[in-house]
């Protein structure tokens, strides 16, 4: 699925990063193809903030659509 | 000191001997600066505090600070001033945010990678601590190949490692990684890439950078994502074998930092915050204690006194005037800055800067990423538009931050038009609160409205792409007093000299238009647009030719005029969209060219008498005094 349709405190594994300039972008910053993820915030129609390795990463909604991810871990906020 | 305004990394000095302090955004490099060579730079917890290069001395060494960067490329700005600089350097210094080392070596890996000499500062160690992360530093230098001095920058913790470090940086005793092996790459450009001598630029044609690229007619489109990818994975080995991670609970900056970019509770928030500062600078600081140094100390005791003493010298009366006249020197130019904008702009400063220290704006910067891109920016993009309450001036050049030229033009476009500064919005605030809190909302809600439908036009008809928020959030952090009293002397010093300057100048103009009758002269000119057209007494005029000085020179003049409220309103409304001041279009001028620059300026006076009519004539047609 797209990061998209993820939820609020979802953990994710992401499978492919589609942009290429994203996919450049994301792995300096620490986050690439196989990492897990999980969903710290969402603004309906609008960005996510991420939690990763310690950090936290603000993605805006362009960026999140092109993220696909598969659920490996839910809980309830 | 040399402090670079410009776009490039034009390093002066001893090139033999420049070590390049590099590393991600918000490591502490200006702290470490500091601390070797003295200097002080604007510290702040947001990325992109730093966006020129500065540079000092230490001993032999000429230590440059360079902007943040997540690696060595010439895609941005401030990665292609880095890049510029790197490859100058004797030895790169490179520090490292103990807290999140996955994400810090990449960086660190690419420098290694580079060849270049480094040592690796591994600086907020406490922080990791505290984050229940403990470093094995021995492992991870003999990982990397290079020494790793452990620091906490701002108590000194290290520093002593570090300067004993510089006199022989070495690179790594690693044998060279073969990216080439994991990736396919063709006969032809595999012999250009093998004759590239220079171990730096040969990593960087293999990433397939731009420059480099051009420089050895190589293609340029290839996407280093297959050497990025082999150097993750090469991080996340590293990271396997030397850190132990014992997380703990979840803490109250952890829940604070959630309540901060909540949809609902986090306007909440930010309302909370706003209301404190209008408080503090509304209220207590416009009021109060400007009411006692503009009234008590400035009209009270230090005019009378310079009119009498300057009168005691028998000077003729055009540098009677000059000094102690309405527009006096002396007189208004010291009452103005002393009595009124100084108090006001520090408390201002003070608040500033608790922001910017507490890693806020960083997550309003999500809060608001939704609203911004209906202006063709992102949320990014709050961070100079917020620094603009402080210095338009100053916030243009942080839209260098900014990722595409759009963005920059939107927000410089927006910054200049409908931000008023610490020192406009102080005088407006004192003013504004004389009318009552239901002037100050209609004022602030008209000034939203052009910041809205500007910023909505813009999108509309500018040419180019915006991009989407990617944006690594700094921790929460407690702001030191001493960085706050640091950076508010610093920015009071700049305002000092820098308003200082202009209304000296202005001062001058004034005096020498009232005595040649230029002043009547120019009222006259003006009277039909101030007079007829916004319903305001002819002597605002005076204020709109100040104005085009310094907006808040300008809004200063409406001080004591003793305006009714819809007078008031048209007049701050006026001066707040009125044209930048004579700093913030040099600025603009040089970071955005003459074009955007001069449509500014001339939209700005359009703007400003255009929508200071409108509203007296909606509140005449309302009946509103």
């Amino acid at each position: 699925m797209l990061l998209t349709h993820a939820k609020e405190q979802q953990e994710l594994q992401i499978i492919a990063i589609k942009d290429n300039t994203l996919k450049t972008h994301l792995l300096k910053l620490g986050l690439g193809e196989g990492d897990v993820v999980r969903i710290l915030g969402k603004i309906v129609c609008g960005p996510m903030l991420l939690e990763c390795k310690s950090q936290e990463i603000a993605l805006g909604m362009e960026n999140i659509a092109c993220i696909e991810v598969n659920a490996i871990h839910e809980e309830l906020s | 000191m040399k402090s670079c305004h410009d776009e490039g990394a034009d390093v002066k000095g001893d090139e033999t001997n420049i070590i390049a302090l590099v590393g991600n955004p918000n490591t502490g490099k200006s702290v470490v600066f500091h601390k070797l060579t003295g200097i002080y730079t604007t510290v702040s917890n947001y990325p992109g505090t730093t966006l020129n290069i500065t540079t000092g001395k230490y001993k032999e060494h000429t230590i440059v600070d360079t902007p943040g960067v997540y690696g060595i490329s010439s895609i941005s700005t401030e990665e292609r001033i880095t890049t510029e600089i790197v490859l100058k350097a004797s030895g790169v210094v490179n520090i490292v945010n103990a807290a999140c080392l996955e994400r810090e070596l990449f960086l660190t890996l690419q420098l290694i990678d580079m060849g270049l000499p480094t040592v690796v500062v591994l600086n907020f160690m406490d922080e990791a601590e505290k984050q229940g992360l403990l470093i094995d530093v021995k492992a991870l230098s003999s990982q990397l190949g290079v020494r790793v001095i452990p620091t906490v920058a701002v108590t000194g913790s290290g520093i002593a490692d570090l300067k004993t470090s510089l006199a022989h940086i070495e690179s790594s005793s690693l044998p060279v990684f073969g990216y080439e092996r994991g990736m396919d790459i063709d006969a032809e450009r595999l012999l250009v890439l093998h004759s590239i001598k220079n171990r730096a630029e040969h990593i960087l044609a293999l990433e397939g950078d731009g420059e480099v690229g051009v420089k050895y007619s190589l293609n340029t489109k290839i996407s280093p994502d297959k050497v990025y990818t082999q150097r993750r994975k090469r991080v996340n080995a590293i990271i396997r074998t030397v850190v132990t991670e014992n997380p703990k609970k979840r803490t109250f900056k952890k829940k604070l930092a959630s309540l901060m970019v909540h949809p609902v509770f986090g306007f909440f928030f930010l309302a909370a915050i706003l209301y404190i500062a209008y408080l503090v600078v509304g209220v207590f600081v416009a009021q109060t204690v400007v009411n006692f140094t503009e009234k008590t100390i400035m009209q009270g005791y230090y005019v009378p006194y310079i009119k009498e003493m300057v009168g005691f010298f028998d000077l003729p009366v055009w540098l009677y005037t000059l000094f102690a006249g309405e527009f006096g020197i002396l007189t208004m130019t010291l009452t103005y800055i002393v009595g009124i904008l100084l108090p006001l702009v520090v408390s201002f400063y003070i608040l500033l800067s608790l922001l910017e220290d507490s890693g806020y704006l960083p997550r309003l910067a999500f809060l608001v990423d939704k609203t911004l891109t209906r202006f063709g920016l992102n949320g990014k993009a709050v961070i100079p538009l917020m620094l603009g309450f402080g210095c338009v001036t100053m916030a243009t050049i942080t839209t260098r931050m900014l990722d595409t030229k759009r963005e920059k033009d939107i927000a410089s476009t927006l910054l200049n038009f409908a931000i008023p500064c610490s020192a406009q919005l102080a005088v407006i605030t004192a003013l504004i609160a004389t009318a009552g809190g239901y002037f100050t909302l209609v004022y602030v809600s008209i000034i939203f409205a052009c910041f809205v439908i500007l910023g909505t036009v813009l999108h509309k008809v500018l040419p180019g792409h915006s991009s989407s928020l990617v944006l690594s959030l700094p921790s929460l952090q407690l702001p030191r007093i001493k960085n706050i009293i640091m950076k508010t002397f610093v920015r009071t010093k700049y305002f000092l000299l820098e308003a200082g300057i202009w209304f000296l100048i202005g001062a001058v103009i004034m005096s020498v238009f009232q005595l040649t009758g230029t002043l009547e002269l120019l009222k006259d000119l003006i009277s039909p647009i101030v007079v007829n057209w916004m319903g305001l007494p002819k002597e605002a005029a005076t204020a709109y030719v100040m104005g085009i000085v310094r907006r808040d020179f300008g809004a200063a003049g409406f001080y004591n005029m003793a305006l009714p409220s819809l007078q008031l309103l048209v007049a701050l409304v006026s001066i707040t969209l009125f044209v930048p001041c004579i700093a913030a279009i040099m600025i603009l001028y040089k970071e955005r060219g003459a074009k955007i620059a001069t449509a500014i300026w001339v939209g700005t006076i359009v703007t400003a008498f255009l929508i200071g009519g409108l509203i007296f004539k909606i509140g005449v047609v309302l009946n509103v005094l």
